[in-house]
């Protein structure tokens, strides 16, 4: 028997023993840290042809709030000229008799300004803003506006419907008694938004990012009351498929909110 | 020849002692039970995780203010005053700490009664180079001795210093401030919405808030949901051979012998860890680890505060606060408690989530005055020489229609024995005025 070859094979076999039981060692004590998460999102997002432009790391505040949807404003309905009004839902809906013609929709904001200014033609304007981040060519969105900010959601909007060219009618809602119910709080800043809209998969590949605003979008409705929520509004378009999607992120918590979730 | 294979034999000799050494630190290092971080890179990353902050959880719970004589506890509905308090404060420079008056009773009832003063309270004995810390402050984090319930300052008299006051030795520490300004406090003090007539009490260990006229305060109603088990096992356990064993009243998730975590049907979870060596050392590592409980936990909390500390049992209990005032009633034991033993880590938590606020239908309820309380604790022959404390909170109570809804209704509630409890459930008399 040749102890010395033997010798020499135990030596390498606990030489390998010795680098794999040491490696174990080290991997058991590694931490993960989470910075290098963050930085890479940036990175990932680059790779992956997805252009931002700069996002903020401002947080900002925020409040729930509380409003009660408001259809008092119908009882002067008869002050409005050349409409059919009808009530639907919380709202109510006016096809216009003399239809206005929009043939070229940037136009859109001045006409319809215009057509509030007067008094028979839509009640309480003054409640509203127009609201270019919702309307497209077929719709045009005015929000209401509150002393907390704005509310970017169906139950207090006034929407004109534009169809071959012209302005047919328009829907309106609103709520009253916008009170917040608790303290202000911290919310996640524009570039946190973003960031999580990435990470849920909700941005593909190759597209990008064409506006991000904070506004207050409905959570839920309980006993008859409307809660709002600070919320990021994110449009996203797709470069390979040329369509463009609005997305909706919790500024609280950063939860996605899906569409069916409103 | 003879020389190269005695240098072989040695070394096989060493390469095994490496490898038995290597094993034994394997096997004995508790890394390898601590949770894995999840690599599932679709569900962790950012996540949907709310970190507590320590400013945050560690804040003084309520403002008083003494402009004219009276003592007043003030509160902002829309803003957080405490943290703007705070915020100004981090701003300002401190000098060394020197000690003004210690167990003198008559001197300690002067200061916390004086005019012109904002005092900030904790519910708890803050550690003042854990404050130090907070705050960033160099010369308060090296106070490794002191322990305050409260800061005082003055307002317009702008002395440049500030006091901290200890209730239990009635001792008052004054801190040259260097620099720094409250007038920005003094405006947003000028913006309150509540303000409640308070008188204080400084008793022997103690100084107990008297609401002398009694007081009025709104009902609070959110949404409440649940928070799953399977959340607490990927954040506490990691995911790595989760046994499971099931009992008529509790789920019992185990990945090894150093860690457990008992799921019960009442809405709690104790969470255990036994790795060894792993006690604080002291109050700061206390609070450090306390906070990382809280956030490894990672249920949502509505405005959480640490609401009880013991130093001696490395004991903390955090309740979620409505308007400076704590909440009971949502488990036993509060929001969190946690307890570093020697030999073992126990974190008690509660599953329930409020964190959307709903309107109350409720009108203010209207509650007697401390010393009608007292009153009726001794007509009703409760010895209230066992009281330990006696303040303010919210008492979660379910919505009797609604499963989906908690109400929180303004209570007293009553030490004894380190257990709180309601004025009803003590002596089944109503602390609402008017109420039987």
């Amino acid at each position: 028997m040749d102890f010395r070859r033997i010798e020499l094979i135990f030596l390498a076999v606990f030489i390998a023993l010795d680098i794999f039981l040491f490696t174990s060692y080290k991997q058991a004590n590694n931490v993960v840290t989470s910075k290098s998460d963050v930085a890479s999102i940036s990175t990932q997002m680059k790779s992956a042809n997805i252009t931002t432009g700069r996002l903020s790391n401002e947080k900002q505040k925020g409040y729930y709030l509380s409003a009660t949807p408001d259809n008092s404003f119908m009882k002067d309905k008869d002050q409005l000229k050349d409409q059919d009004v009808t009530e639907q839902g919380d709202g109510m809906i006016s096809r216009l008799k003399n239809t206005i013609y929009l043939d070229d929709t940037s136009d859109a904001k001045k006409v319809l300004n215009k057509f509030m200014e007067n008094s028979s033609n839509v009640l309480l304007t003054s409640s509203y803003k127009y609201n270019p981040y919702l309307s497209n060519d077929r719709k045009f969105v005015y929000s209401q506006v509150t002393n907390y900010g704005e509310l970017f959601d169906e139950s207090s909007q006034l929407v004109f419907t534009r169809s071959n060219k012209s302005i047919l009618n328009y829907r309106q809602t609103l709520v009253s008694k916008v009170t917040s119910l608790r303290e202000e709080q911290d919310t996640i800043s524009e570039r946190e938004a973003v960031d999580r809209l990435y990470t849920a998969s909700e941005i593909p590949d190759n597209s990008k990012i064409m506006w991000t605003k904070y506004a207050y979008s409905k959570l839920l409705t309980v006993k008859g009351n409307v809660i709002y929520i600070p919320t990021w509004f994110v449009e996203v378009k797709n470069r390979s498929t040329k369509t463009s999607t609005i997305k909706t992120v919790n500024a609280f918590n950063g939860t996605i909110i899906k569409q069916n979730d409103q | 020849m003879k020389i190269s294979r005695l240098v072989v034999q040695t070394l096989v000799v060493i390469a095994i002692g490496i490898s038995f050494i290597l094993t034994f630190l394997i096997f004995t290092n508790n890394a390898r039970y601590r949770t894995q971080p999840n690599t599932d890179d679709n569900n962790n990353k950012l996540g949907v995780q709310r970190v507590v902050k320590k400013r945050d959880v560690y804040a003084p719970s309520q403002i008083l203010w003494n402009d004219d004589g009276q003592v007043r506890m003030v509160y902002n509905n829309k803003h957080n005053i405490v943290s703007a308090v705070q915020k100004d404060m981090s701003k300002w420079n401190y000098g060394q700490v020197k000690v003004t008056s210690k167990n003198d009773k008559d001197k300690y009832e002067k200061f916390v009664n004086s005019k012109d003063s904002l005092q900030l309270f904790y519910a708890f004995q803050m550690p003042l180079d854990y404050y130090g810390k907070i705050l960033d402050k160099k010369s308060l984090a090296s106070e490794h001795k002191i322990k305050f319930d409260r800061i005082l300052f003055h307002v317009e008299k702008r002395d440049q210093v500030i006091y901290l006051g200890n209730d239990k030795t009635h001792t008052i520490y004054k801190i040259s401030v260097n620099s720094g300004s409250s007038k920005r406090i003094e405006k947003l003090l000028r913006k309150t919405d509540v303000a409640i007539n308070v008188k204080l009490q400084v008793d022997d260990k103690r100084v107990l808030i008297n609401y002398e006229n009694g007081v009025a305060l709104k009902s609070y109603s959110y949404l409440v949901s649940k928070q799953e088990d399977n959340s607490y096992i990927s954040t506490l356990l990691g995911s790595n051979n989760i046994s499971t064993h099931k009992s008529a009243d509790a789920t019992t998730y185990s990945p090894s012998s150093y860690q457990k975590l008992v799921s019960y049907k009442n809405n709690t979870l104790n969470y255990y860890n036994y790795e060894k060596d792993q006690s604080p050392k002291n109050s700061q590592e206390v609070l450090d680890r306390g906070l990382d409980l809280v956030n490894q936990i990672n249920t949502p909390l509505s405005n959480a505060k640490l609401a009880y500390a013991n130093w001696k049992t490395k004991t903390l209990v955090f309740r979620e606060y409505i308007e400076g005032f704590p909440t009971f009633y949502k488990s036993d034991f509060g929001a969190v408690r946690i307890v570093f033993n020697k030999s073992e880590q126990l974190t008690q938590f509660s599953n329930q989530v409020i964190q959307v606020p709903v309107p109350s239908d409720s009108t203010p309820v209207r509650l007697k005055s401390t010393d009608q309380v007292m009153n009726d604790l001794k007509a009703h022959g409760f010895d209230t020489k066992k009281i330990q404390f006696i303040d303010l909170g919210y008492k979660w109570e379910d919505d009797p229609e609604n499963k989906e809804i908690v109400h929180l209704v303004p209570a007293y509630f009553i030490r004894v024995d380190q257990s709180w409890s309601s004025l009803q459930e003590l002596i089944g008399v109503s602390d609402q005025v008017g109420g039987e």
